[in-house]
């Protein structure tokens, strides 16, 4: 019985039927009063029709006892009236007697009577059968029933395919959920058939997609928050030992050979550092503290690190940042945005063509706007949807944290970050930041 | 209470019931393999319902025991047999049919032919037929319906809108959830009826076309019901396996349940189940119509052929259950329809207008236009059937004629003869096509459908010969 109501309640609360009971029962609502309406139309038609025969009989059998009442006796006139009125009149005589003879009148309601209109003083009470009069009603008005029956019918239907057809896309994306949770894999991977409805549910279907893309990036800087806090905390003193020792071991080498040994590893343990603390960056959401900054300054200093540009390329940084615009934000962390940019971009420059970095500013709307340009081989649409994700990379040395950190600290500045990219002429990063403290 | 609020009563519980099944069904229609062949994942029994349901037409319980009320034990020469032939055939090609693993029929003829020509081509000869044999539904539904709700014909009939697509749009599924109720429903009130005609005659509980002619005779009737050829000659009787009998073997109806079935074993034992249950329910419906025409044998003189059944019920033999009767009269015109118009939407929408798109079509698209060739299907048959045929056994053995001179070449050759080429199945289509407008019912010593599925089925065999015989040559020469 438990398992029984569980069932029903399932099957009731159904987002489905949350639809379709109102639907349906306005349609109810709305035939059932045509219907009533209908039938007292009918009823009364038909009392109308029964009262006008009432009164012609009535007339008519006082017309008669009037013409008689002088020429015949009562007892003859009793005579011939007692069997009249084809079972619907009955007639009493003055001293209460019935003049009529039918058995089954009994059975039957008073609908009219008369009384005085005849010079014998006679009743005349003319009779209805109830249980007849309504079934004669409903014969007479059977076509008006089966279609108002037909009418309900098709507002049902037309209610459950209605409320079937909004809540399909629900019931779908239900259903993936489902799935979702029972796989537990990429997130990305699913798709909602609803994303190209073009009402709320299809926006809906596309917010949701959108969230378990982004899912998927959170579940991998969750991992990532993780890994780099236990790498700092197992990791970092220990290789800044290591560093120590080796740095020790360097300045009593004899031999170039075991010096430059030495000098491979420091390299190496720097490297790791490098990782560590880039995950460190990454993972830890700092409030860092604020400054109106100049960048003009920040980038001429940047520029002149790259003045020179990497061993075996040839490329030039320019910086066309106005000196003297300002924005809020964190120095230190503007310039690791900065530096990540201009790694990738060297990363990303074609051998054997001059590569280019533009970097230009302006300010608009209370907003710094700072456009970050190289000339390399640029991104396809797939690339570019996922260059900032973390650990997403082409490179064979490169981990795929450059772009997600430099994200994740415009994003601790209150800025925005842009990118637009054309395969083998340009990859374009905008970002924007705060002109003044809000 | 009075007799037309009783019928009311029928039929609001009836068309309650209806609704919820086919709510209960509307989500399950998601996907062409759920709409079209409810995910080939039929069990027996539901298998079993929908097989006979579909089975079990206005074709049968009115007119078939209407003819026997006219004719005696003959009819079941003309139908029964040829029917369970036919099935005999089904049986034959299950295993073999279930392998193809196909949604519709003319989907198995396109495949194996490489011809999405001829594909489109068979789907609409198919719908085609079915429009027309819908038109026996509507009319059955109608005598029906106009009886049950003392209303006229022709308002009566369309009624049958608000149960055969509201049924059909639920796909599958539905059709044979609605096709499980009304055979219950079918199978008490036959039997009901069996018991009260054949108890009312007195003296016996077999009824036999001798029988008949005693009893009517002591009412001043003389009655030939002897004969157990009905008149017709021996070739005739014969041939006329060619319109009911190969028309249920070819047809698309009963075909693509074998192929929804969950496994091949569950497919066989079906038709056998089925053939058992319809063994009995006919020796039933022979038995009211021989026993209607002991106890009212004068009906043929103020009633049509397919009439008798339902007026006998209704006026003659009338009582609280004579609703139930007609309700489920209704009912098995309704799940003929629904199973008929289903497949009409399916070849419309994925063996038609899918095959002949320049892109391939979403499954959403394909279940919508279904959807709305099964509106169209039902509203064709509709007007059509606002005159109907008088005798619809014979109508219907008519339309299932077409079906066996087309499609006996083409559908048992992609089993039966592996040399058979595209070109000798466009050759037996075509050729079958231009039979049916010559001889569609001439007057000839054997039945029309006979001659035009032998000229057909020689379309198709002799046309890969002279195919073979062309390349011959310049295979030679080379």
């Amino acid at each position: 019985m438990r398992i029984l109501i569980k069932r029903l309640e399932k099957w009731f609360f159904q987002i489905e039927n949350e639809v379709l009971i109102p639907f349906l029962l306005v349609g109810i609502m709305v035939i059932c009063g045509f219907g009533a309406i209908s039938f007292y139309s009918g009823y009364t038609m038909q009392r109308d029709s029964q009262k006008t025969m009432a009164l012609v009989m009535f007339d008519e059998i006082n017309r008669d006892l009037n013409f008689l009442d002088d020429r015949l006796s009562e007892d003859a006139i009793k005579g011939k009236y007692r069997y009249y009125g084809r079972g619907k009149v009955r007639i009493t005589d003055a001293d209460g007697e019935s003049v009529t003879k039918w058995d089954d009148r009994d059975k039957m309601e008073v609908f009219l009577t008369n009384e005085g209109g005849n010079s014998l003083g006679w009743k005349l009470e003319f009779l209805i059968d109830e249980k007849a009069f309504a079934e004669e009603i409903l014969e007479k008005q059977n076509y008006v029933v089966v279609g108002a029956i037909a009418a309900l019918l098709i507002i049902i239907q037309a209610s459950i395919f209605i409320s079937e057809n909004m809540t399909r896309p629900i019931r779908s994306m239900s259903r993936t959920c489902q799935e979702i949770k029972a796989n537990k894999g990429s997130y990305r991977s699913y798709r909602f058939d609803s994303v190209e409805r073009r009402d709320e549910i299809g926006q809906l279907a596309v917010t949701f997609e959108k969230l378990l893309h982004d899912m998927d990036n959170y579940t991998k800087m969750e991992y990532t928050s993780k890994m780099s806090a236990t790498l700092a905390h197992e990791i970092k003193n220990p290789i800044a030992g290591i560093r120590s020792g080796i740095q020790l071991l360097q300045g009593r080498a004899e031999k170039d050979g075991e010096r430059m040994l030495c000098e491979s590893m420091i390299r190496e343990i720097d490297r790791v550092n490098t990782l560590i603390m880039n995950l460190f960056t990454l993972s830890v959401k700092r409030d860092s503290p604020k400054a109106e900054v100049d960048l003009g300054r920040v980038m001429r200093e940047i520029a002149m690190i790259y003045a020179r540009g990497p061993e075996g390329q040839k490329v030039t940084l320019e910086s066309a940042v106005p000196a003297g615009l300002t924005a809020y934000l964190n120095e230190n962390e503007f310039r690791q945005i900065i530096h990540n940019l201009i790694s990738n971009s060297l990363k990303a420059m074609v051998p054997g063509r001059e590569g280019k970095i533009l970097v230009s500013g302006s300010v608009g709307n209370g907003k710094v706007r700072i456009v970050f340009e190289d000339n390399g081989k640029g991104m396809t649409p797939e690339e570019l949807a996922q260059a900032m994700e973390p650990f997403y990379t082409k490179s064979i040395n490169g981990i795929g944290l450059g772009l997600a950190i430099v994200k994740r600290l415009v994003e601790q500045n209150e800025g925005t970050m842009e990118m637009a990219s054309c395969p083998g002429e340009y990859t374009r990063v905008t970002l924007t930041f705060q002109k003044e403290a809000v | 209470m009075s007799k037309t609020f009783e019928y009311l009563i029928y039929f609001g519980v009836y068309s309650l019931v209806i609704l919820f099944i086919g709510k209960s069904s509307l989500g399950e229609s998601d996907s062409i393999s759920k709409f079209f062949v409810g995910e080939r994942k039929i069990g027996l029994f539901r298998l079993f319902f929908t097989f006979v349901g579909t089975w079990i037409s206005a074709a049968t319980i009115l007119s078939y025991t209407g003819n026997v009320y006219l004719n005696g034990t003959a009819v079941i020469a003309i139908s029964v047999i040829p029917w369970f032939i036919g099935a005999v055939m089904l049986f034959a090609i299950s295993d073999r049919l279930y392998d193809c693993e196909i949604f519709t029929i003319s989907e198995l003829i396109g495949k194996h032919y490489r011809s999405k020509g001829l594909q489109a081509a068979s789907a609409i000869l198919f719908s085609c037929g079915y429009v027309m044999y819908l038109v026996i539904q509507i009319k059955g539904f109608g005598i029906a319906a106009s009886s049950l709700l003392n209303i006229d014909y022709k308002v009566a009939v369309f009624l049958i809108y608000l149960f055969i697509l509201y049924s059909t749009f639920g796909g599958f599924n539905s059709v044979t959830k609605t096709d499980a109720c009304n055979l219950i429903m079918l199978s008490a009130s036959i039997g009901v009826i069996y018991f009260v005609i054949v108890g009312r005659v007195e003296g016996s509980w077999l009824l036999t076309n001798r029988l008949v002619a005693e009893e009517t005779l002591k009412a001043g009737i003389v009655v030939n019901q002897s004969d157990l050829l009905g008149g017709y000659s021996l070739m005739m009787y014969a041939t006329m396996f060619f319109g009911w009998g190969m028309g249920l073997a070819t047809n698309p109806q009963y075909l693509i349940r074998l192929s929804a079935a969950r496994d091949k074993r569950t497919a066989k034992r079906m038709i056998l189940y089925a053939l058992c249950f319809l063994a009995v329910f006919y020796f039933g419906l022979t038995q009211i119509g021989l026993g209607l025409k002991i106890l009212f044998p004068h009906l043929d003189t103020y009633c049509g052929t397919d009439d008798i059944f339902i007026y006998a019920i209704n006026h003659l033999i009338h009582s609280r259950f004579s609703g139930f009767f007609l309700i489920s009269v209704i009912g098995a015109c309704i799940s003929t329809a629904n199973s008929q118009l289903l497949l009409i939407g399916s070849m419309l929408s994925y063996d038609v207008a899918a095959q002949m798109a320049r892109k391939p079509m979403r499954e959403e698209k394909i279940l919508n236009l279904a959807r709305w060739f099964i509106f169209l299907g039902g509203t064709l048959s509709l007007v059509l059937s606002l005159n109907p045929p008088d005798n619809t056994l014979l109508f219907g053995a008519d339309i299932w004629g077409v079906f066996s001179v087309v499609f006996t070449p083409l559908f048992y050759g992609t089993f039966l003869y592996p040399k058979g080429t595209r070109a000798g199945a466009w050759g037996a289509f075509l050729v079958g096509l231009a039979c049916i407008l010559l001889l569609w019912n001439k007057p000839l010593p054997v039945y029309w459908a006979f001659p035009a599925t032998v000229i057909s089925t020689a379309a198709f065999l002799l046309i890969p010969l002279f195919e073979r015989k062309k390349e011959a040559p310049h295979e030679n020469t080379d």
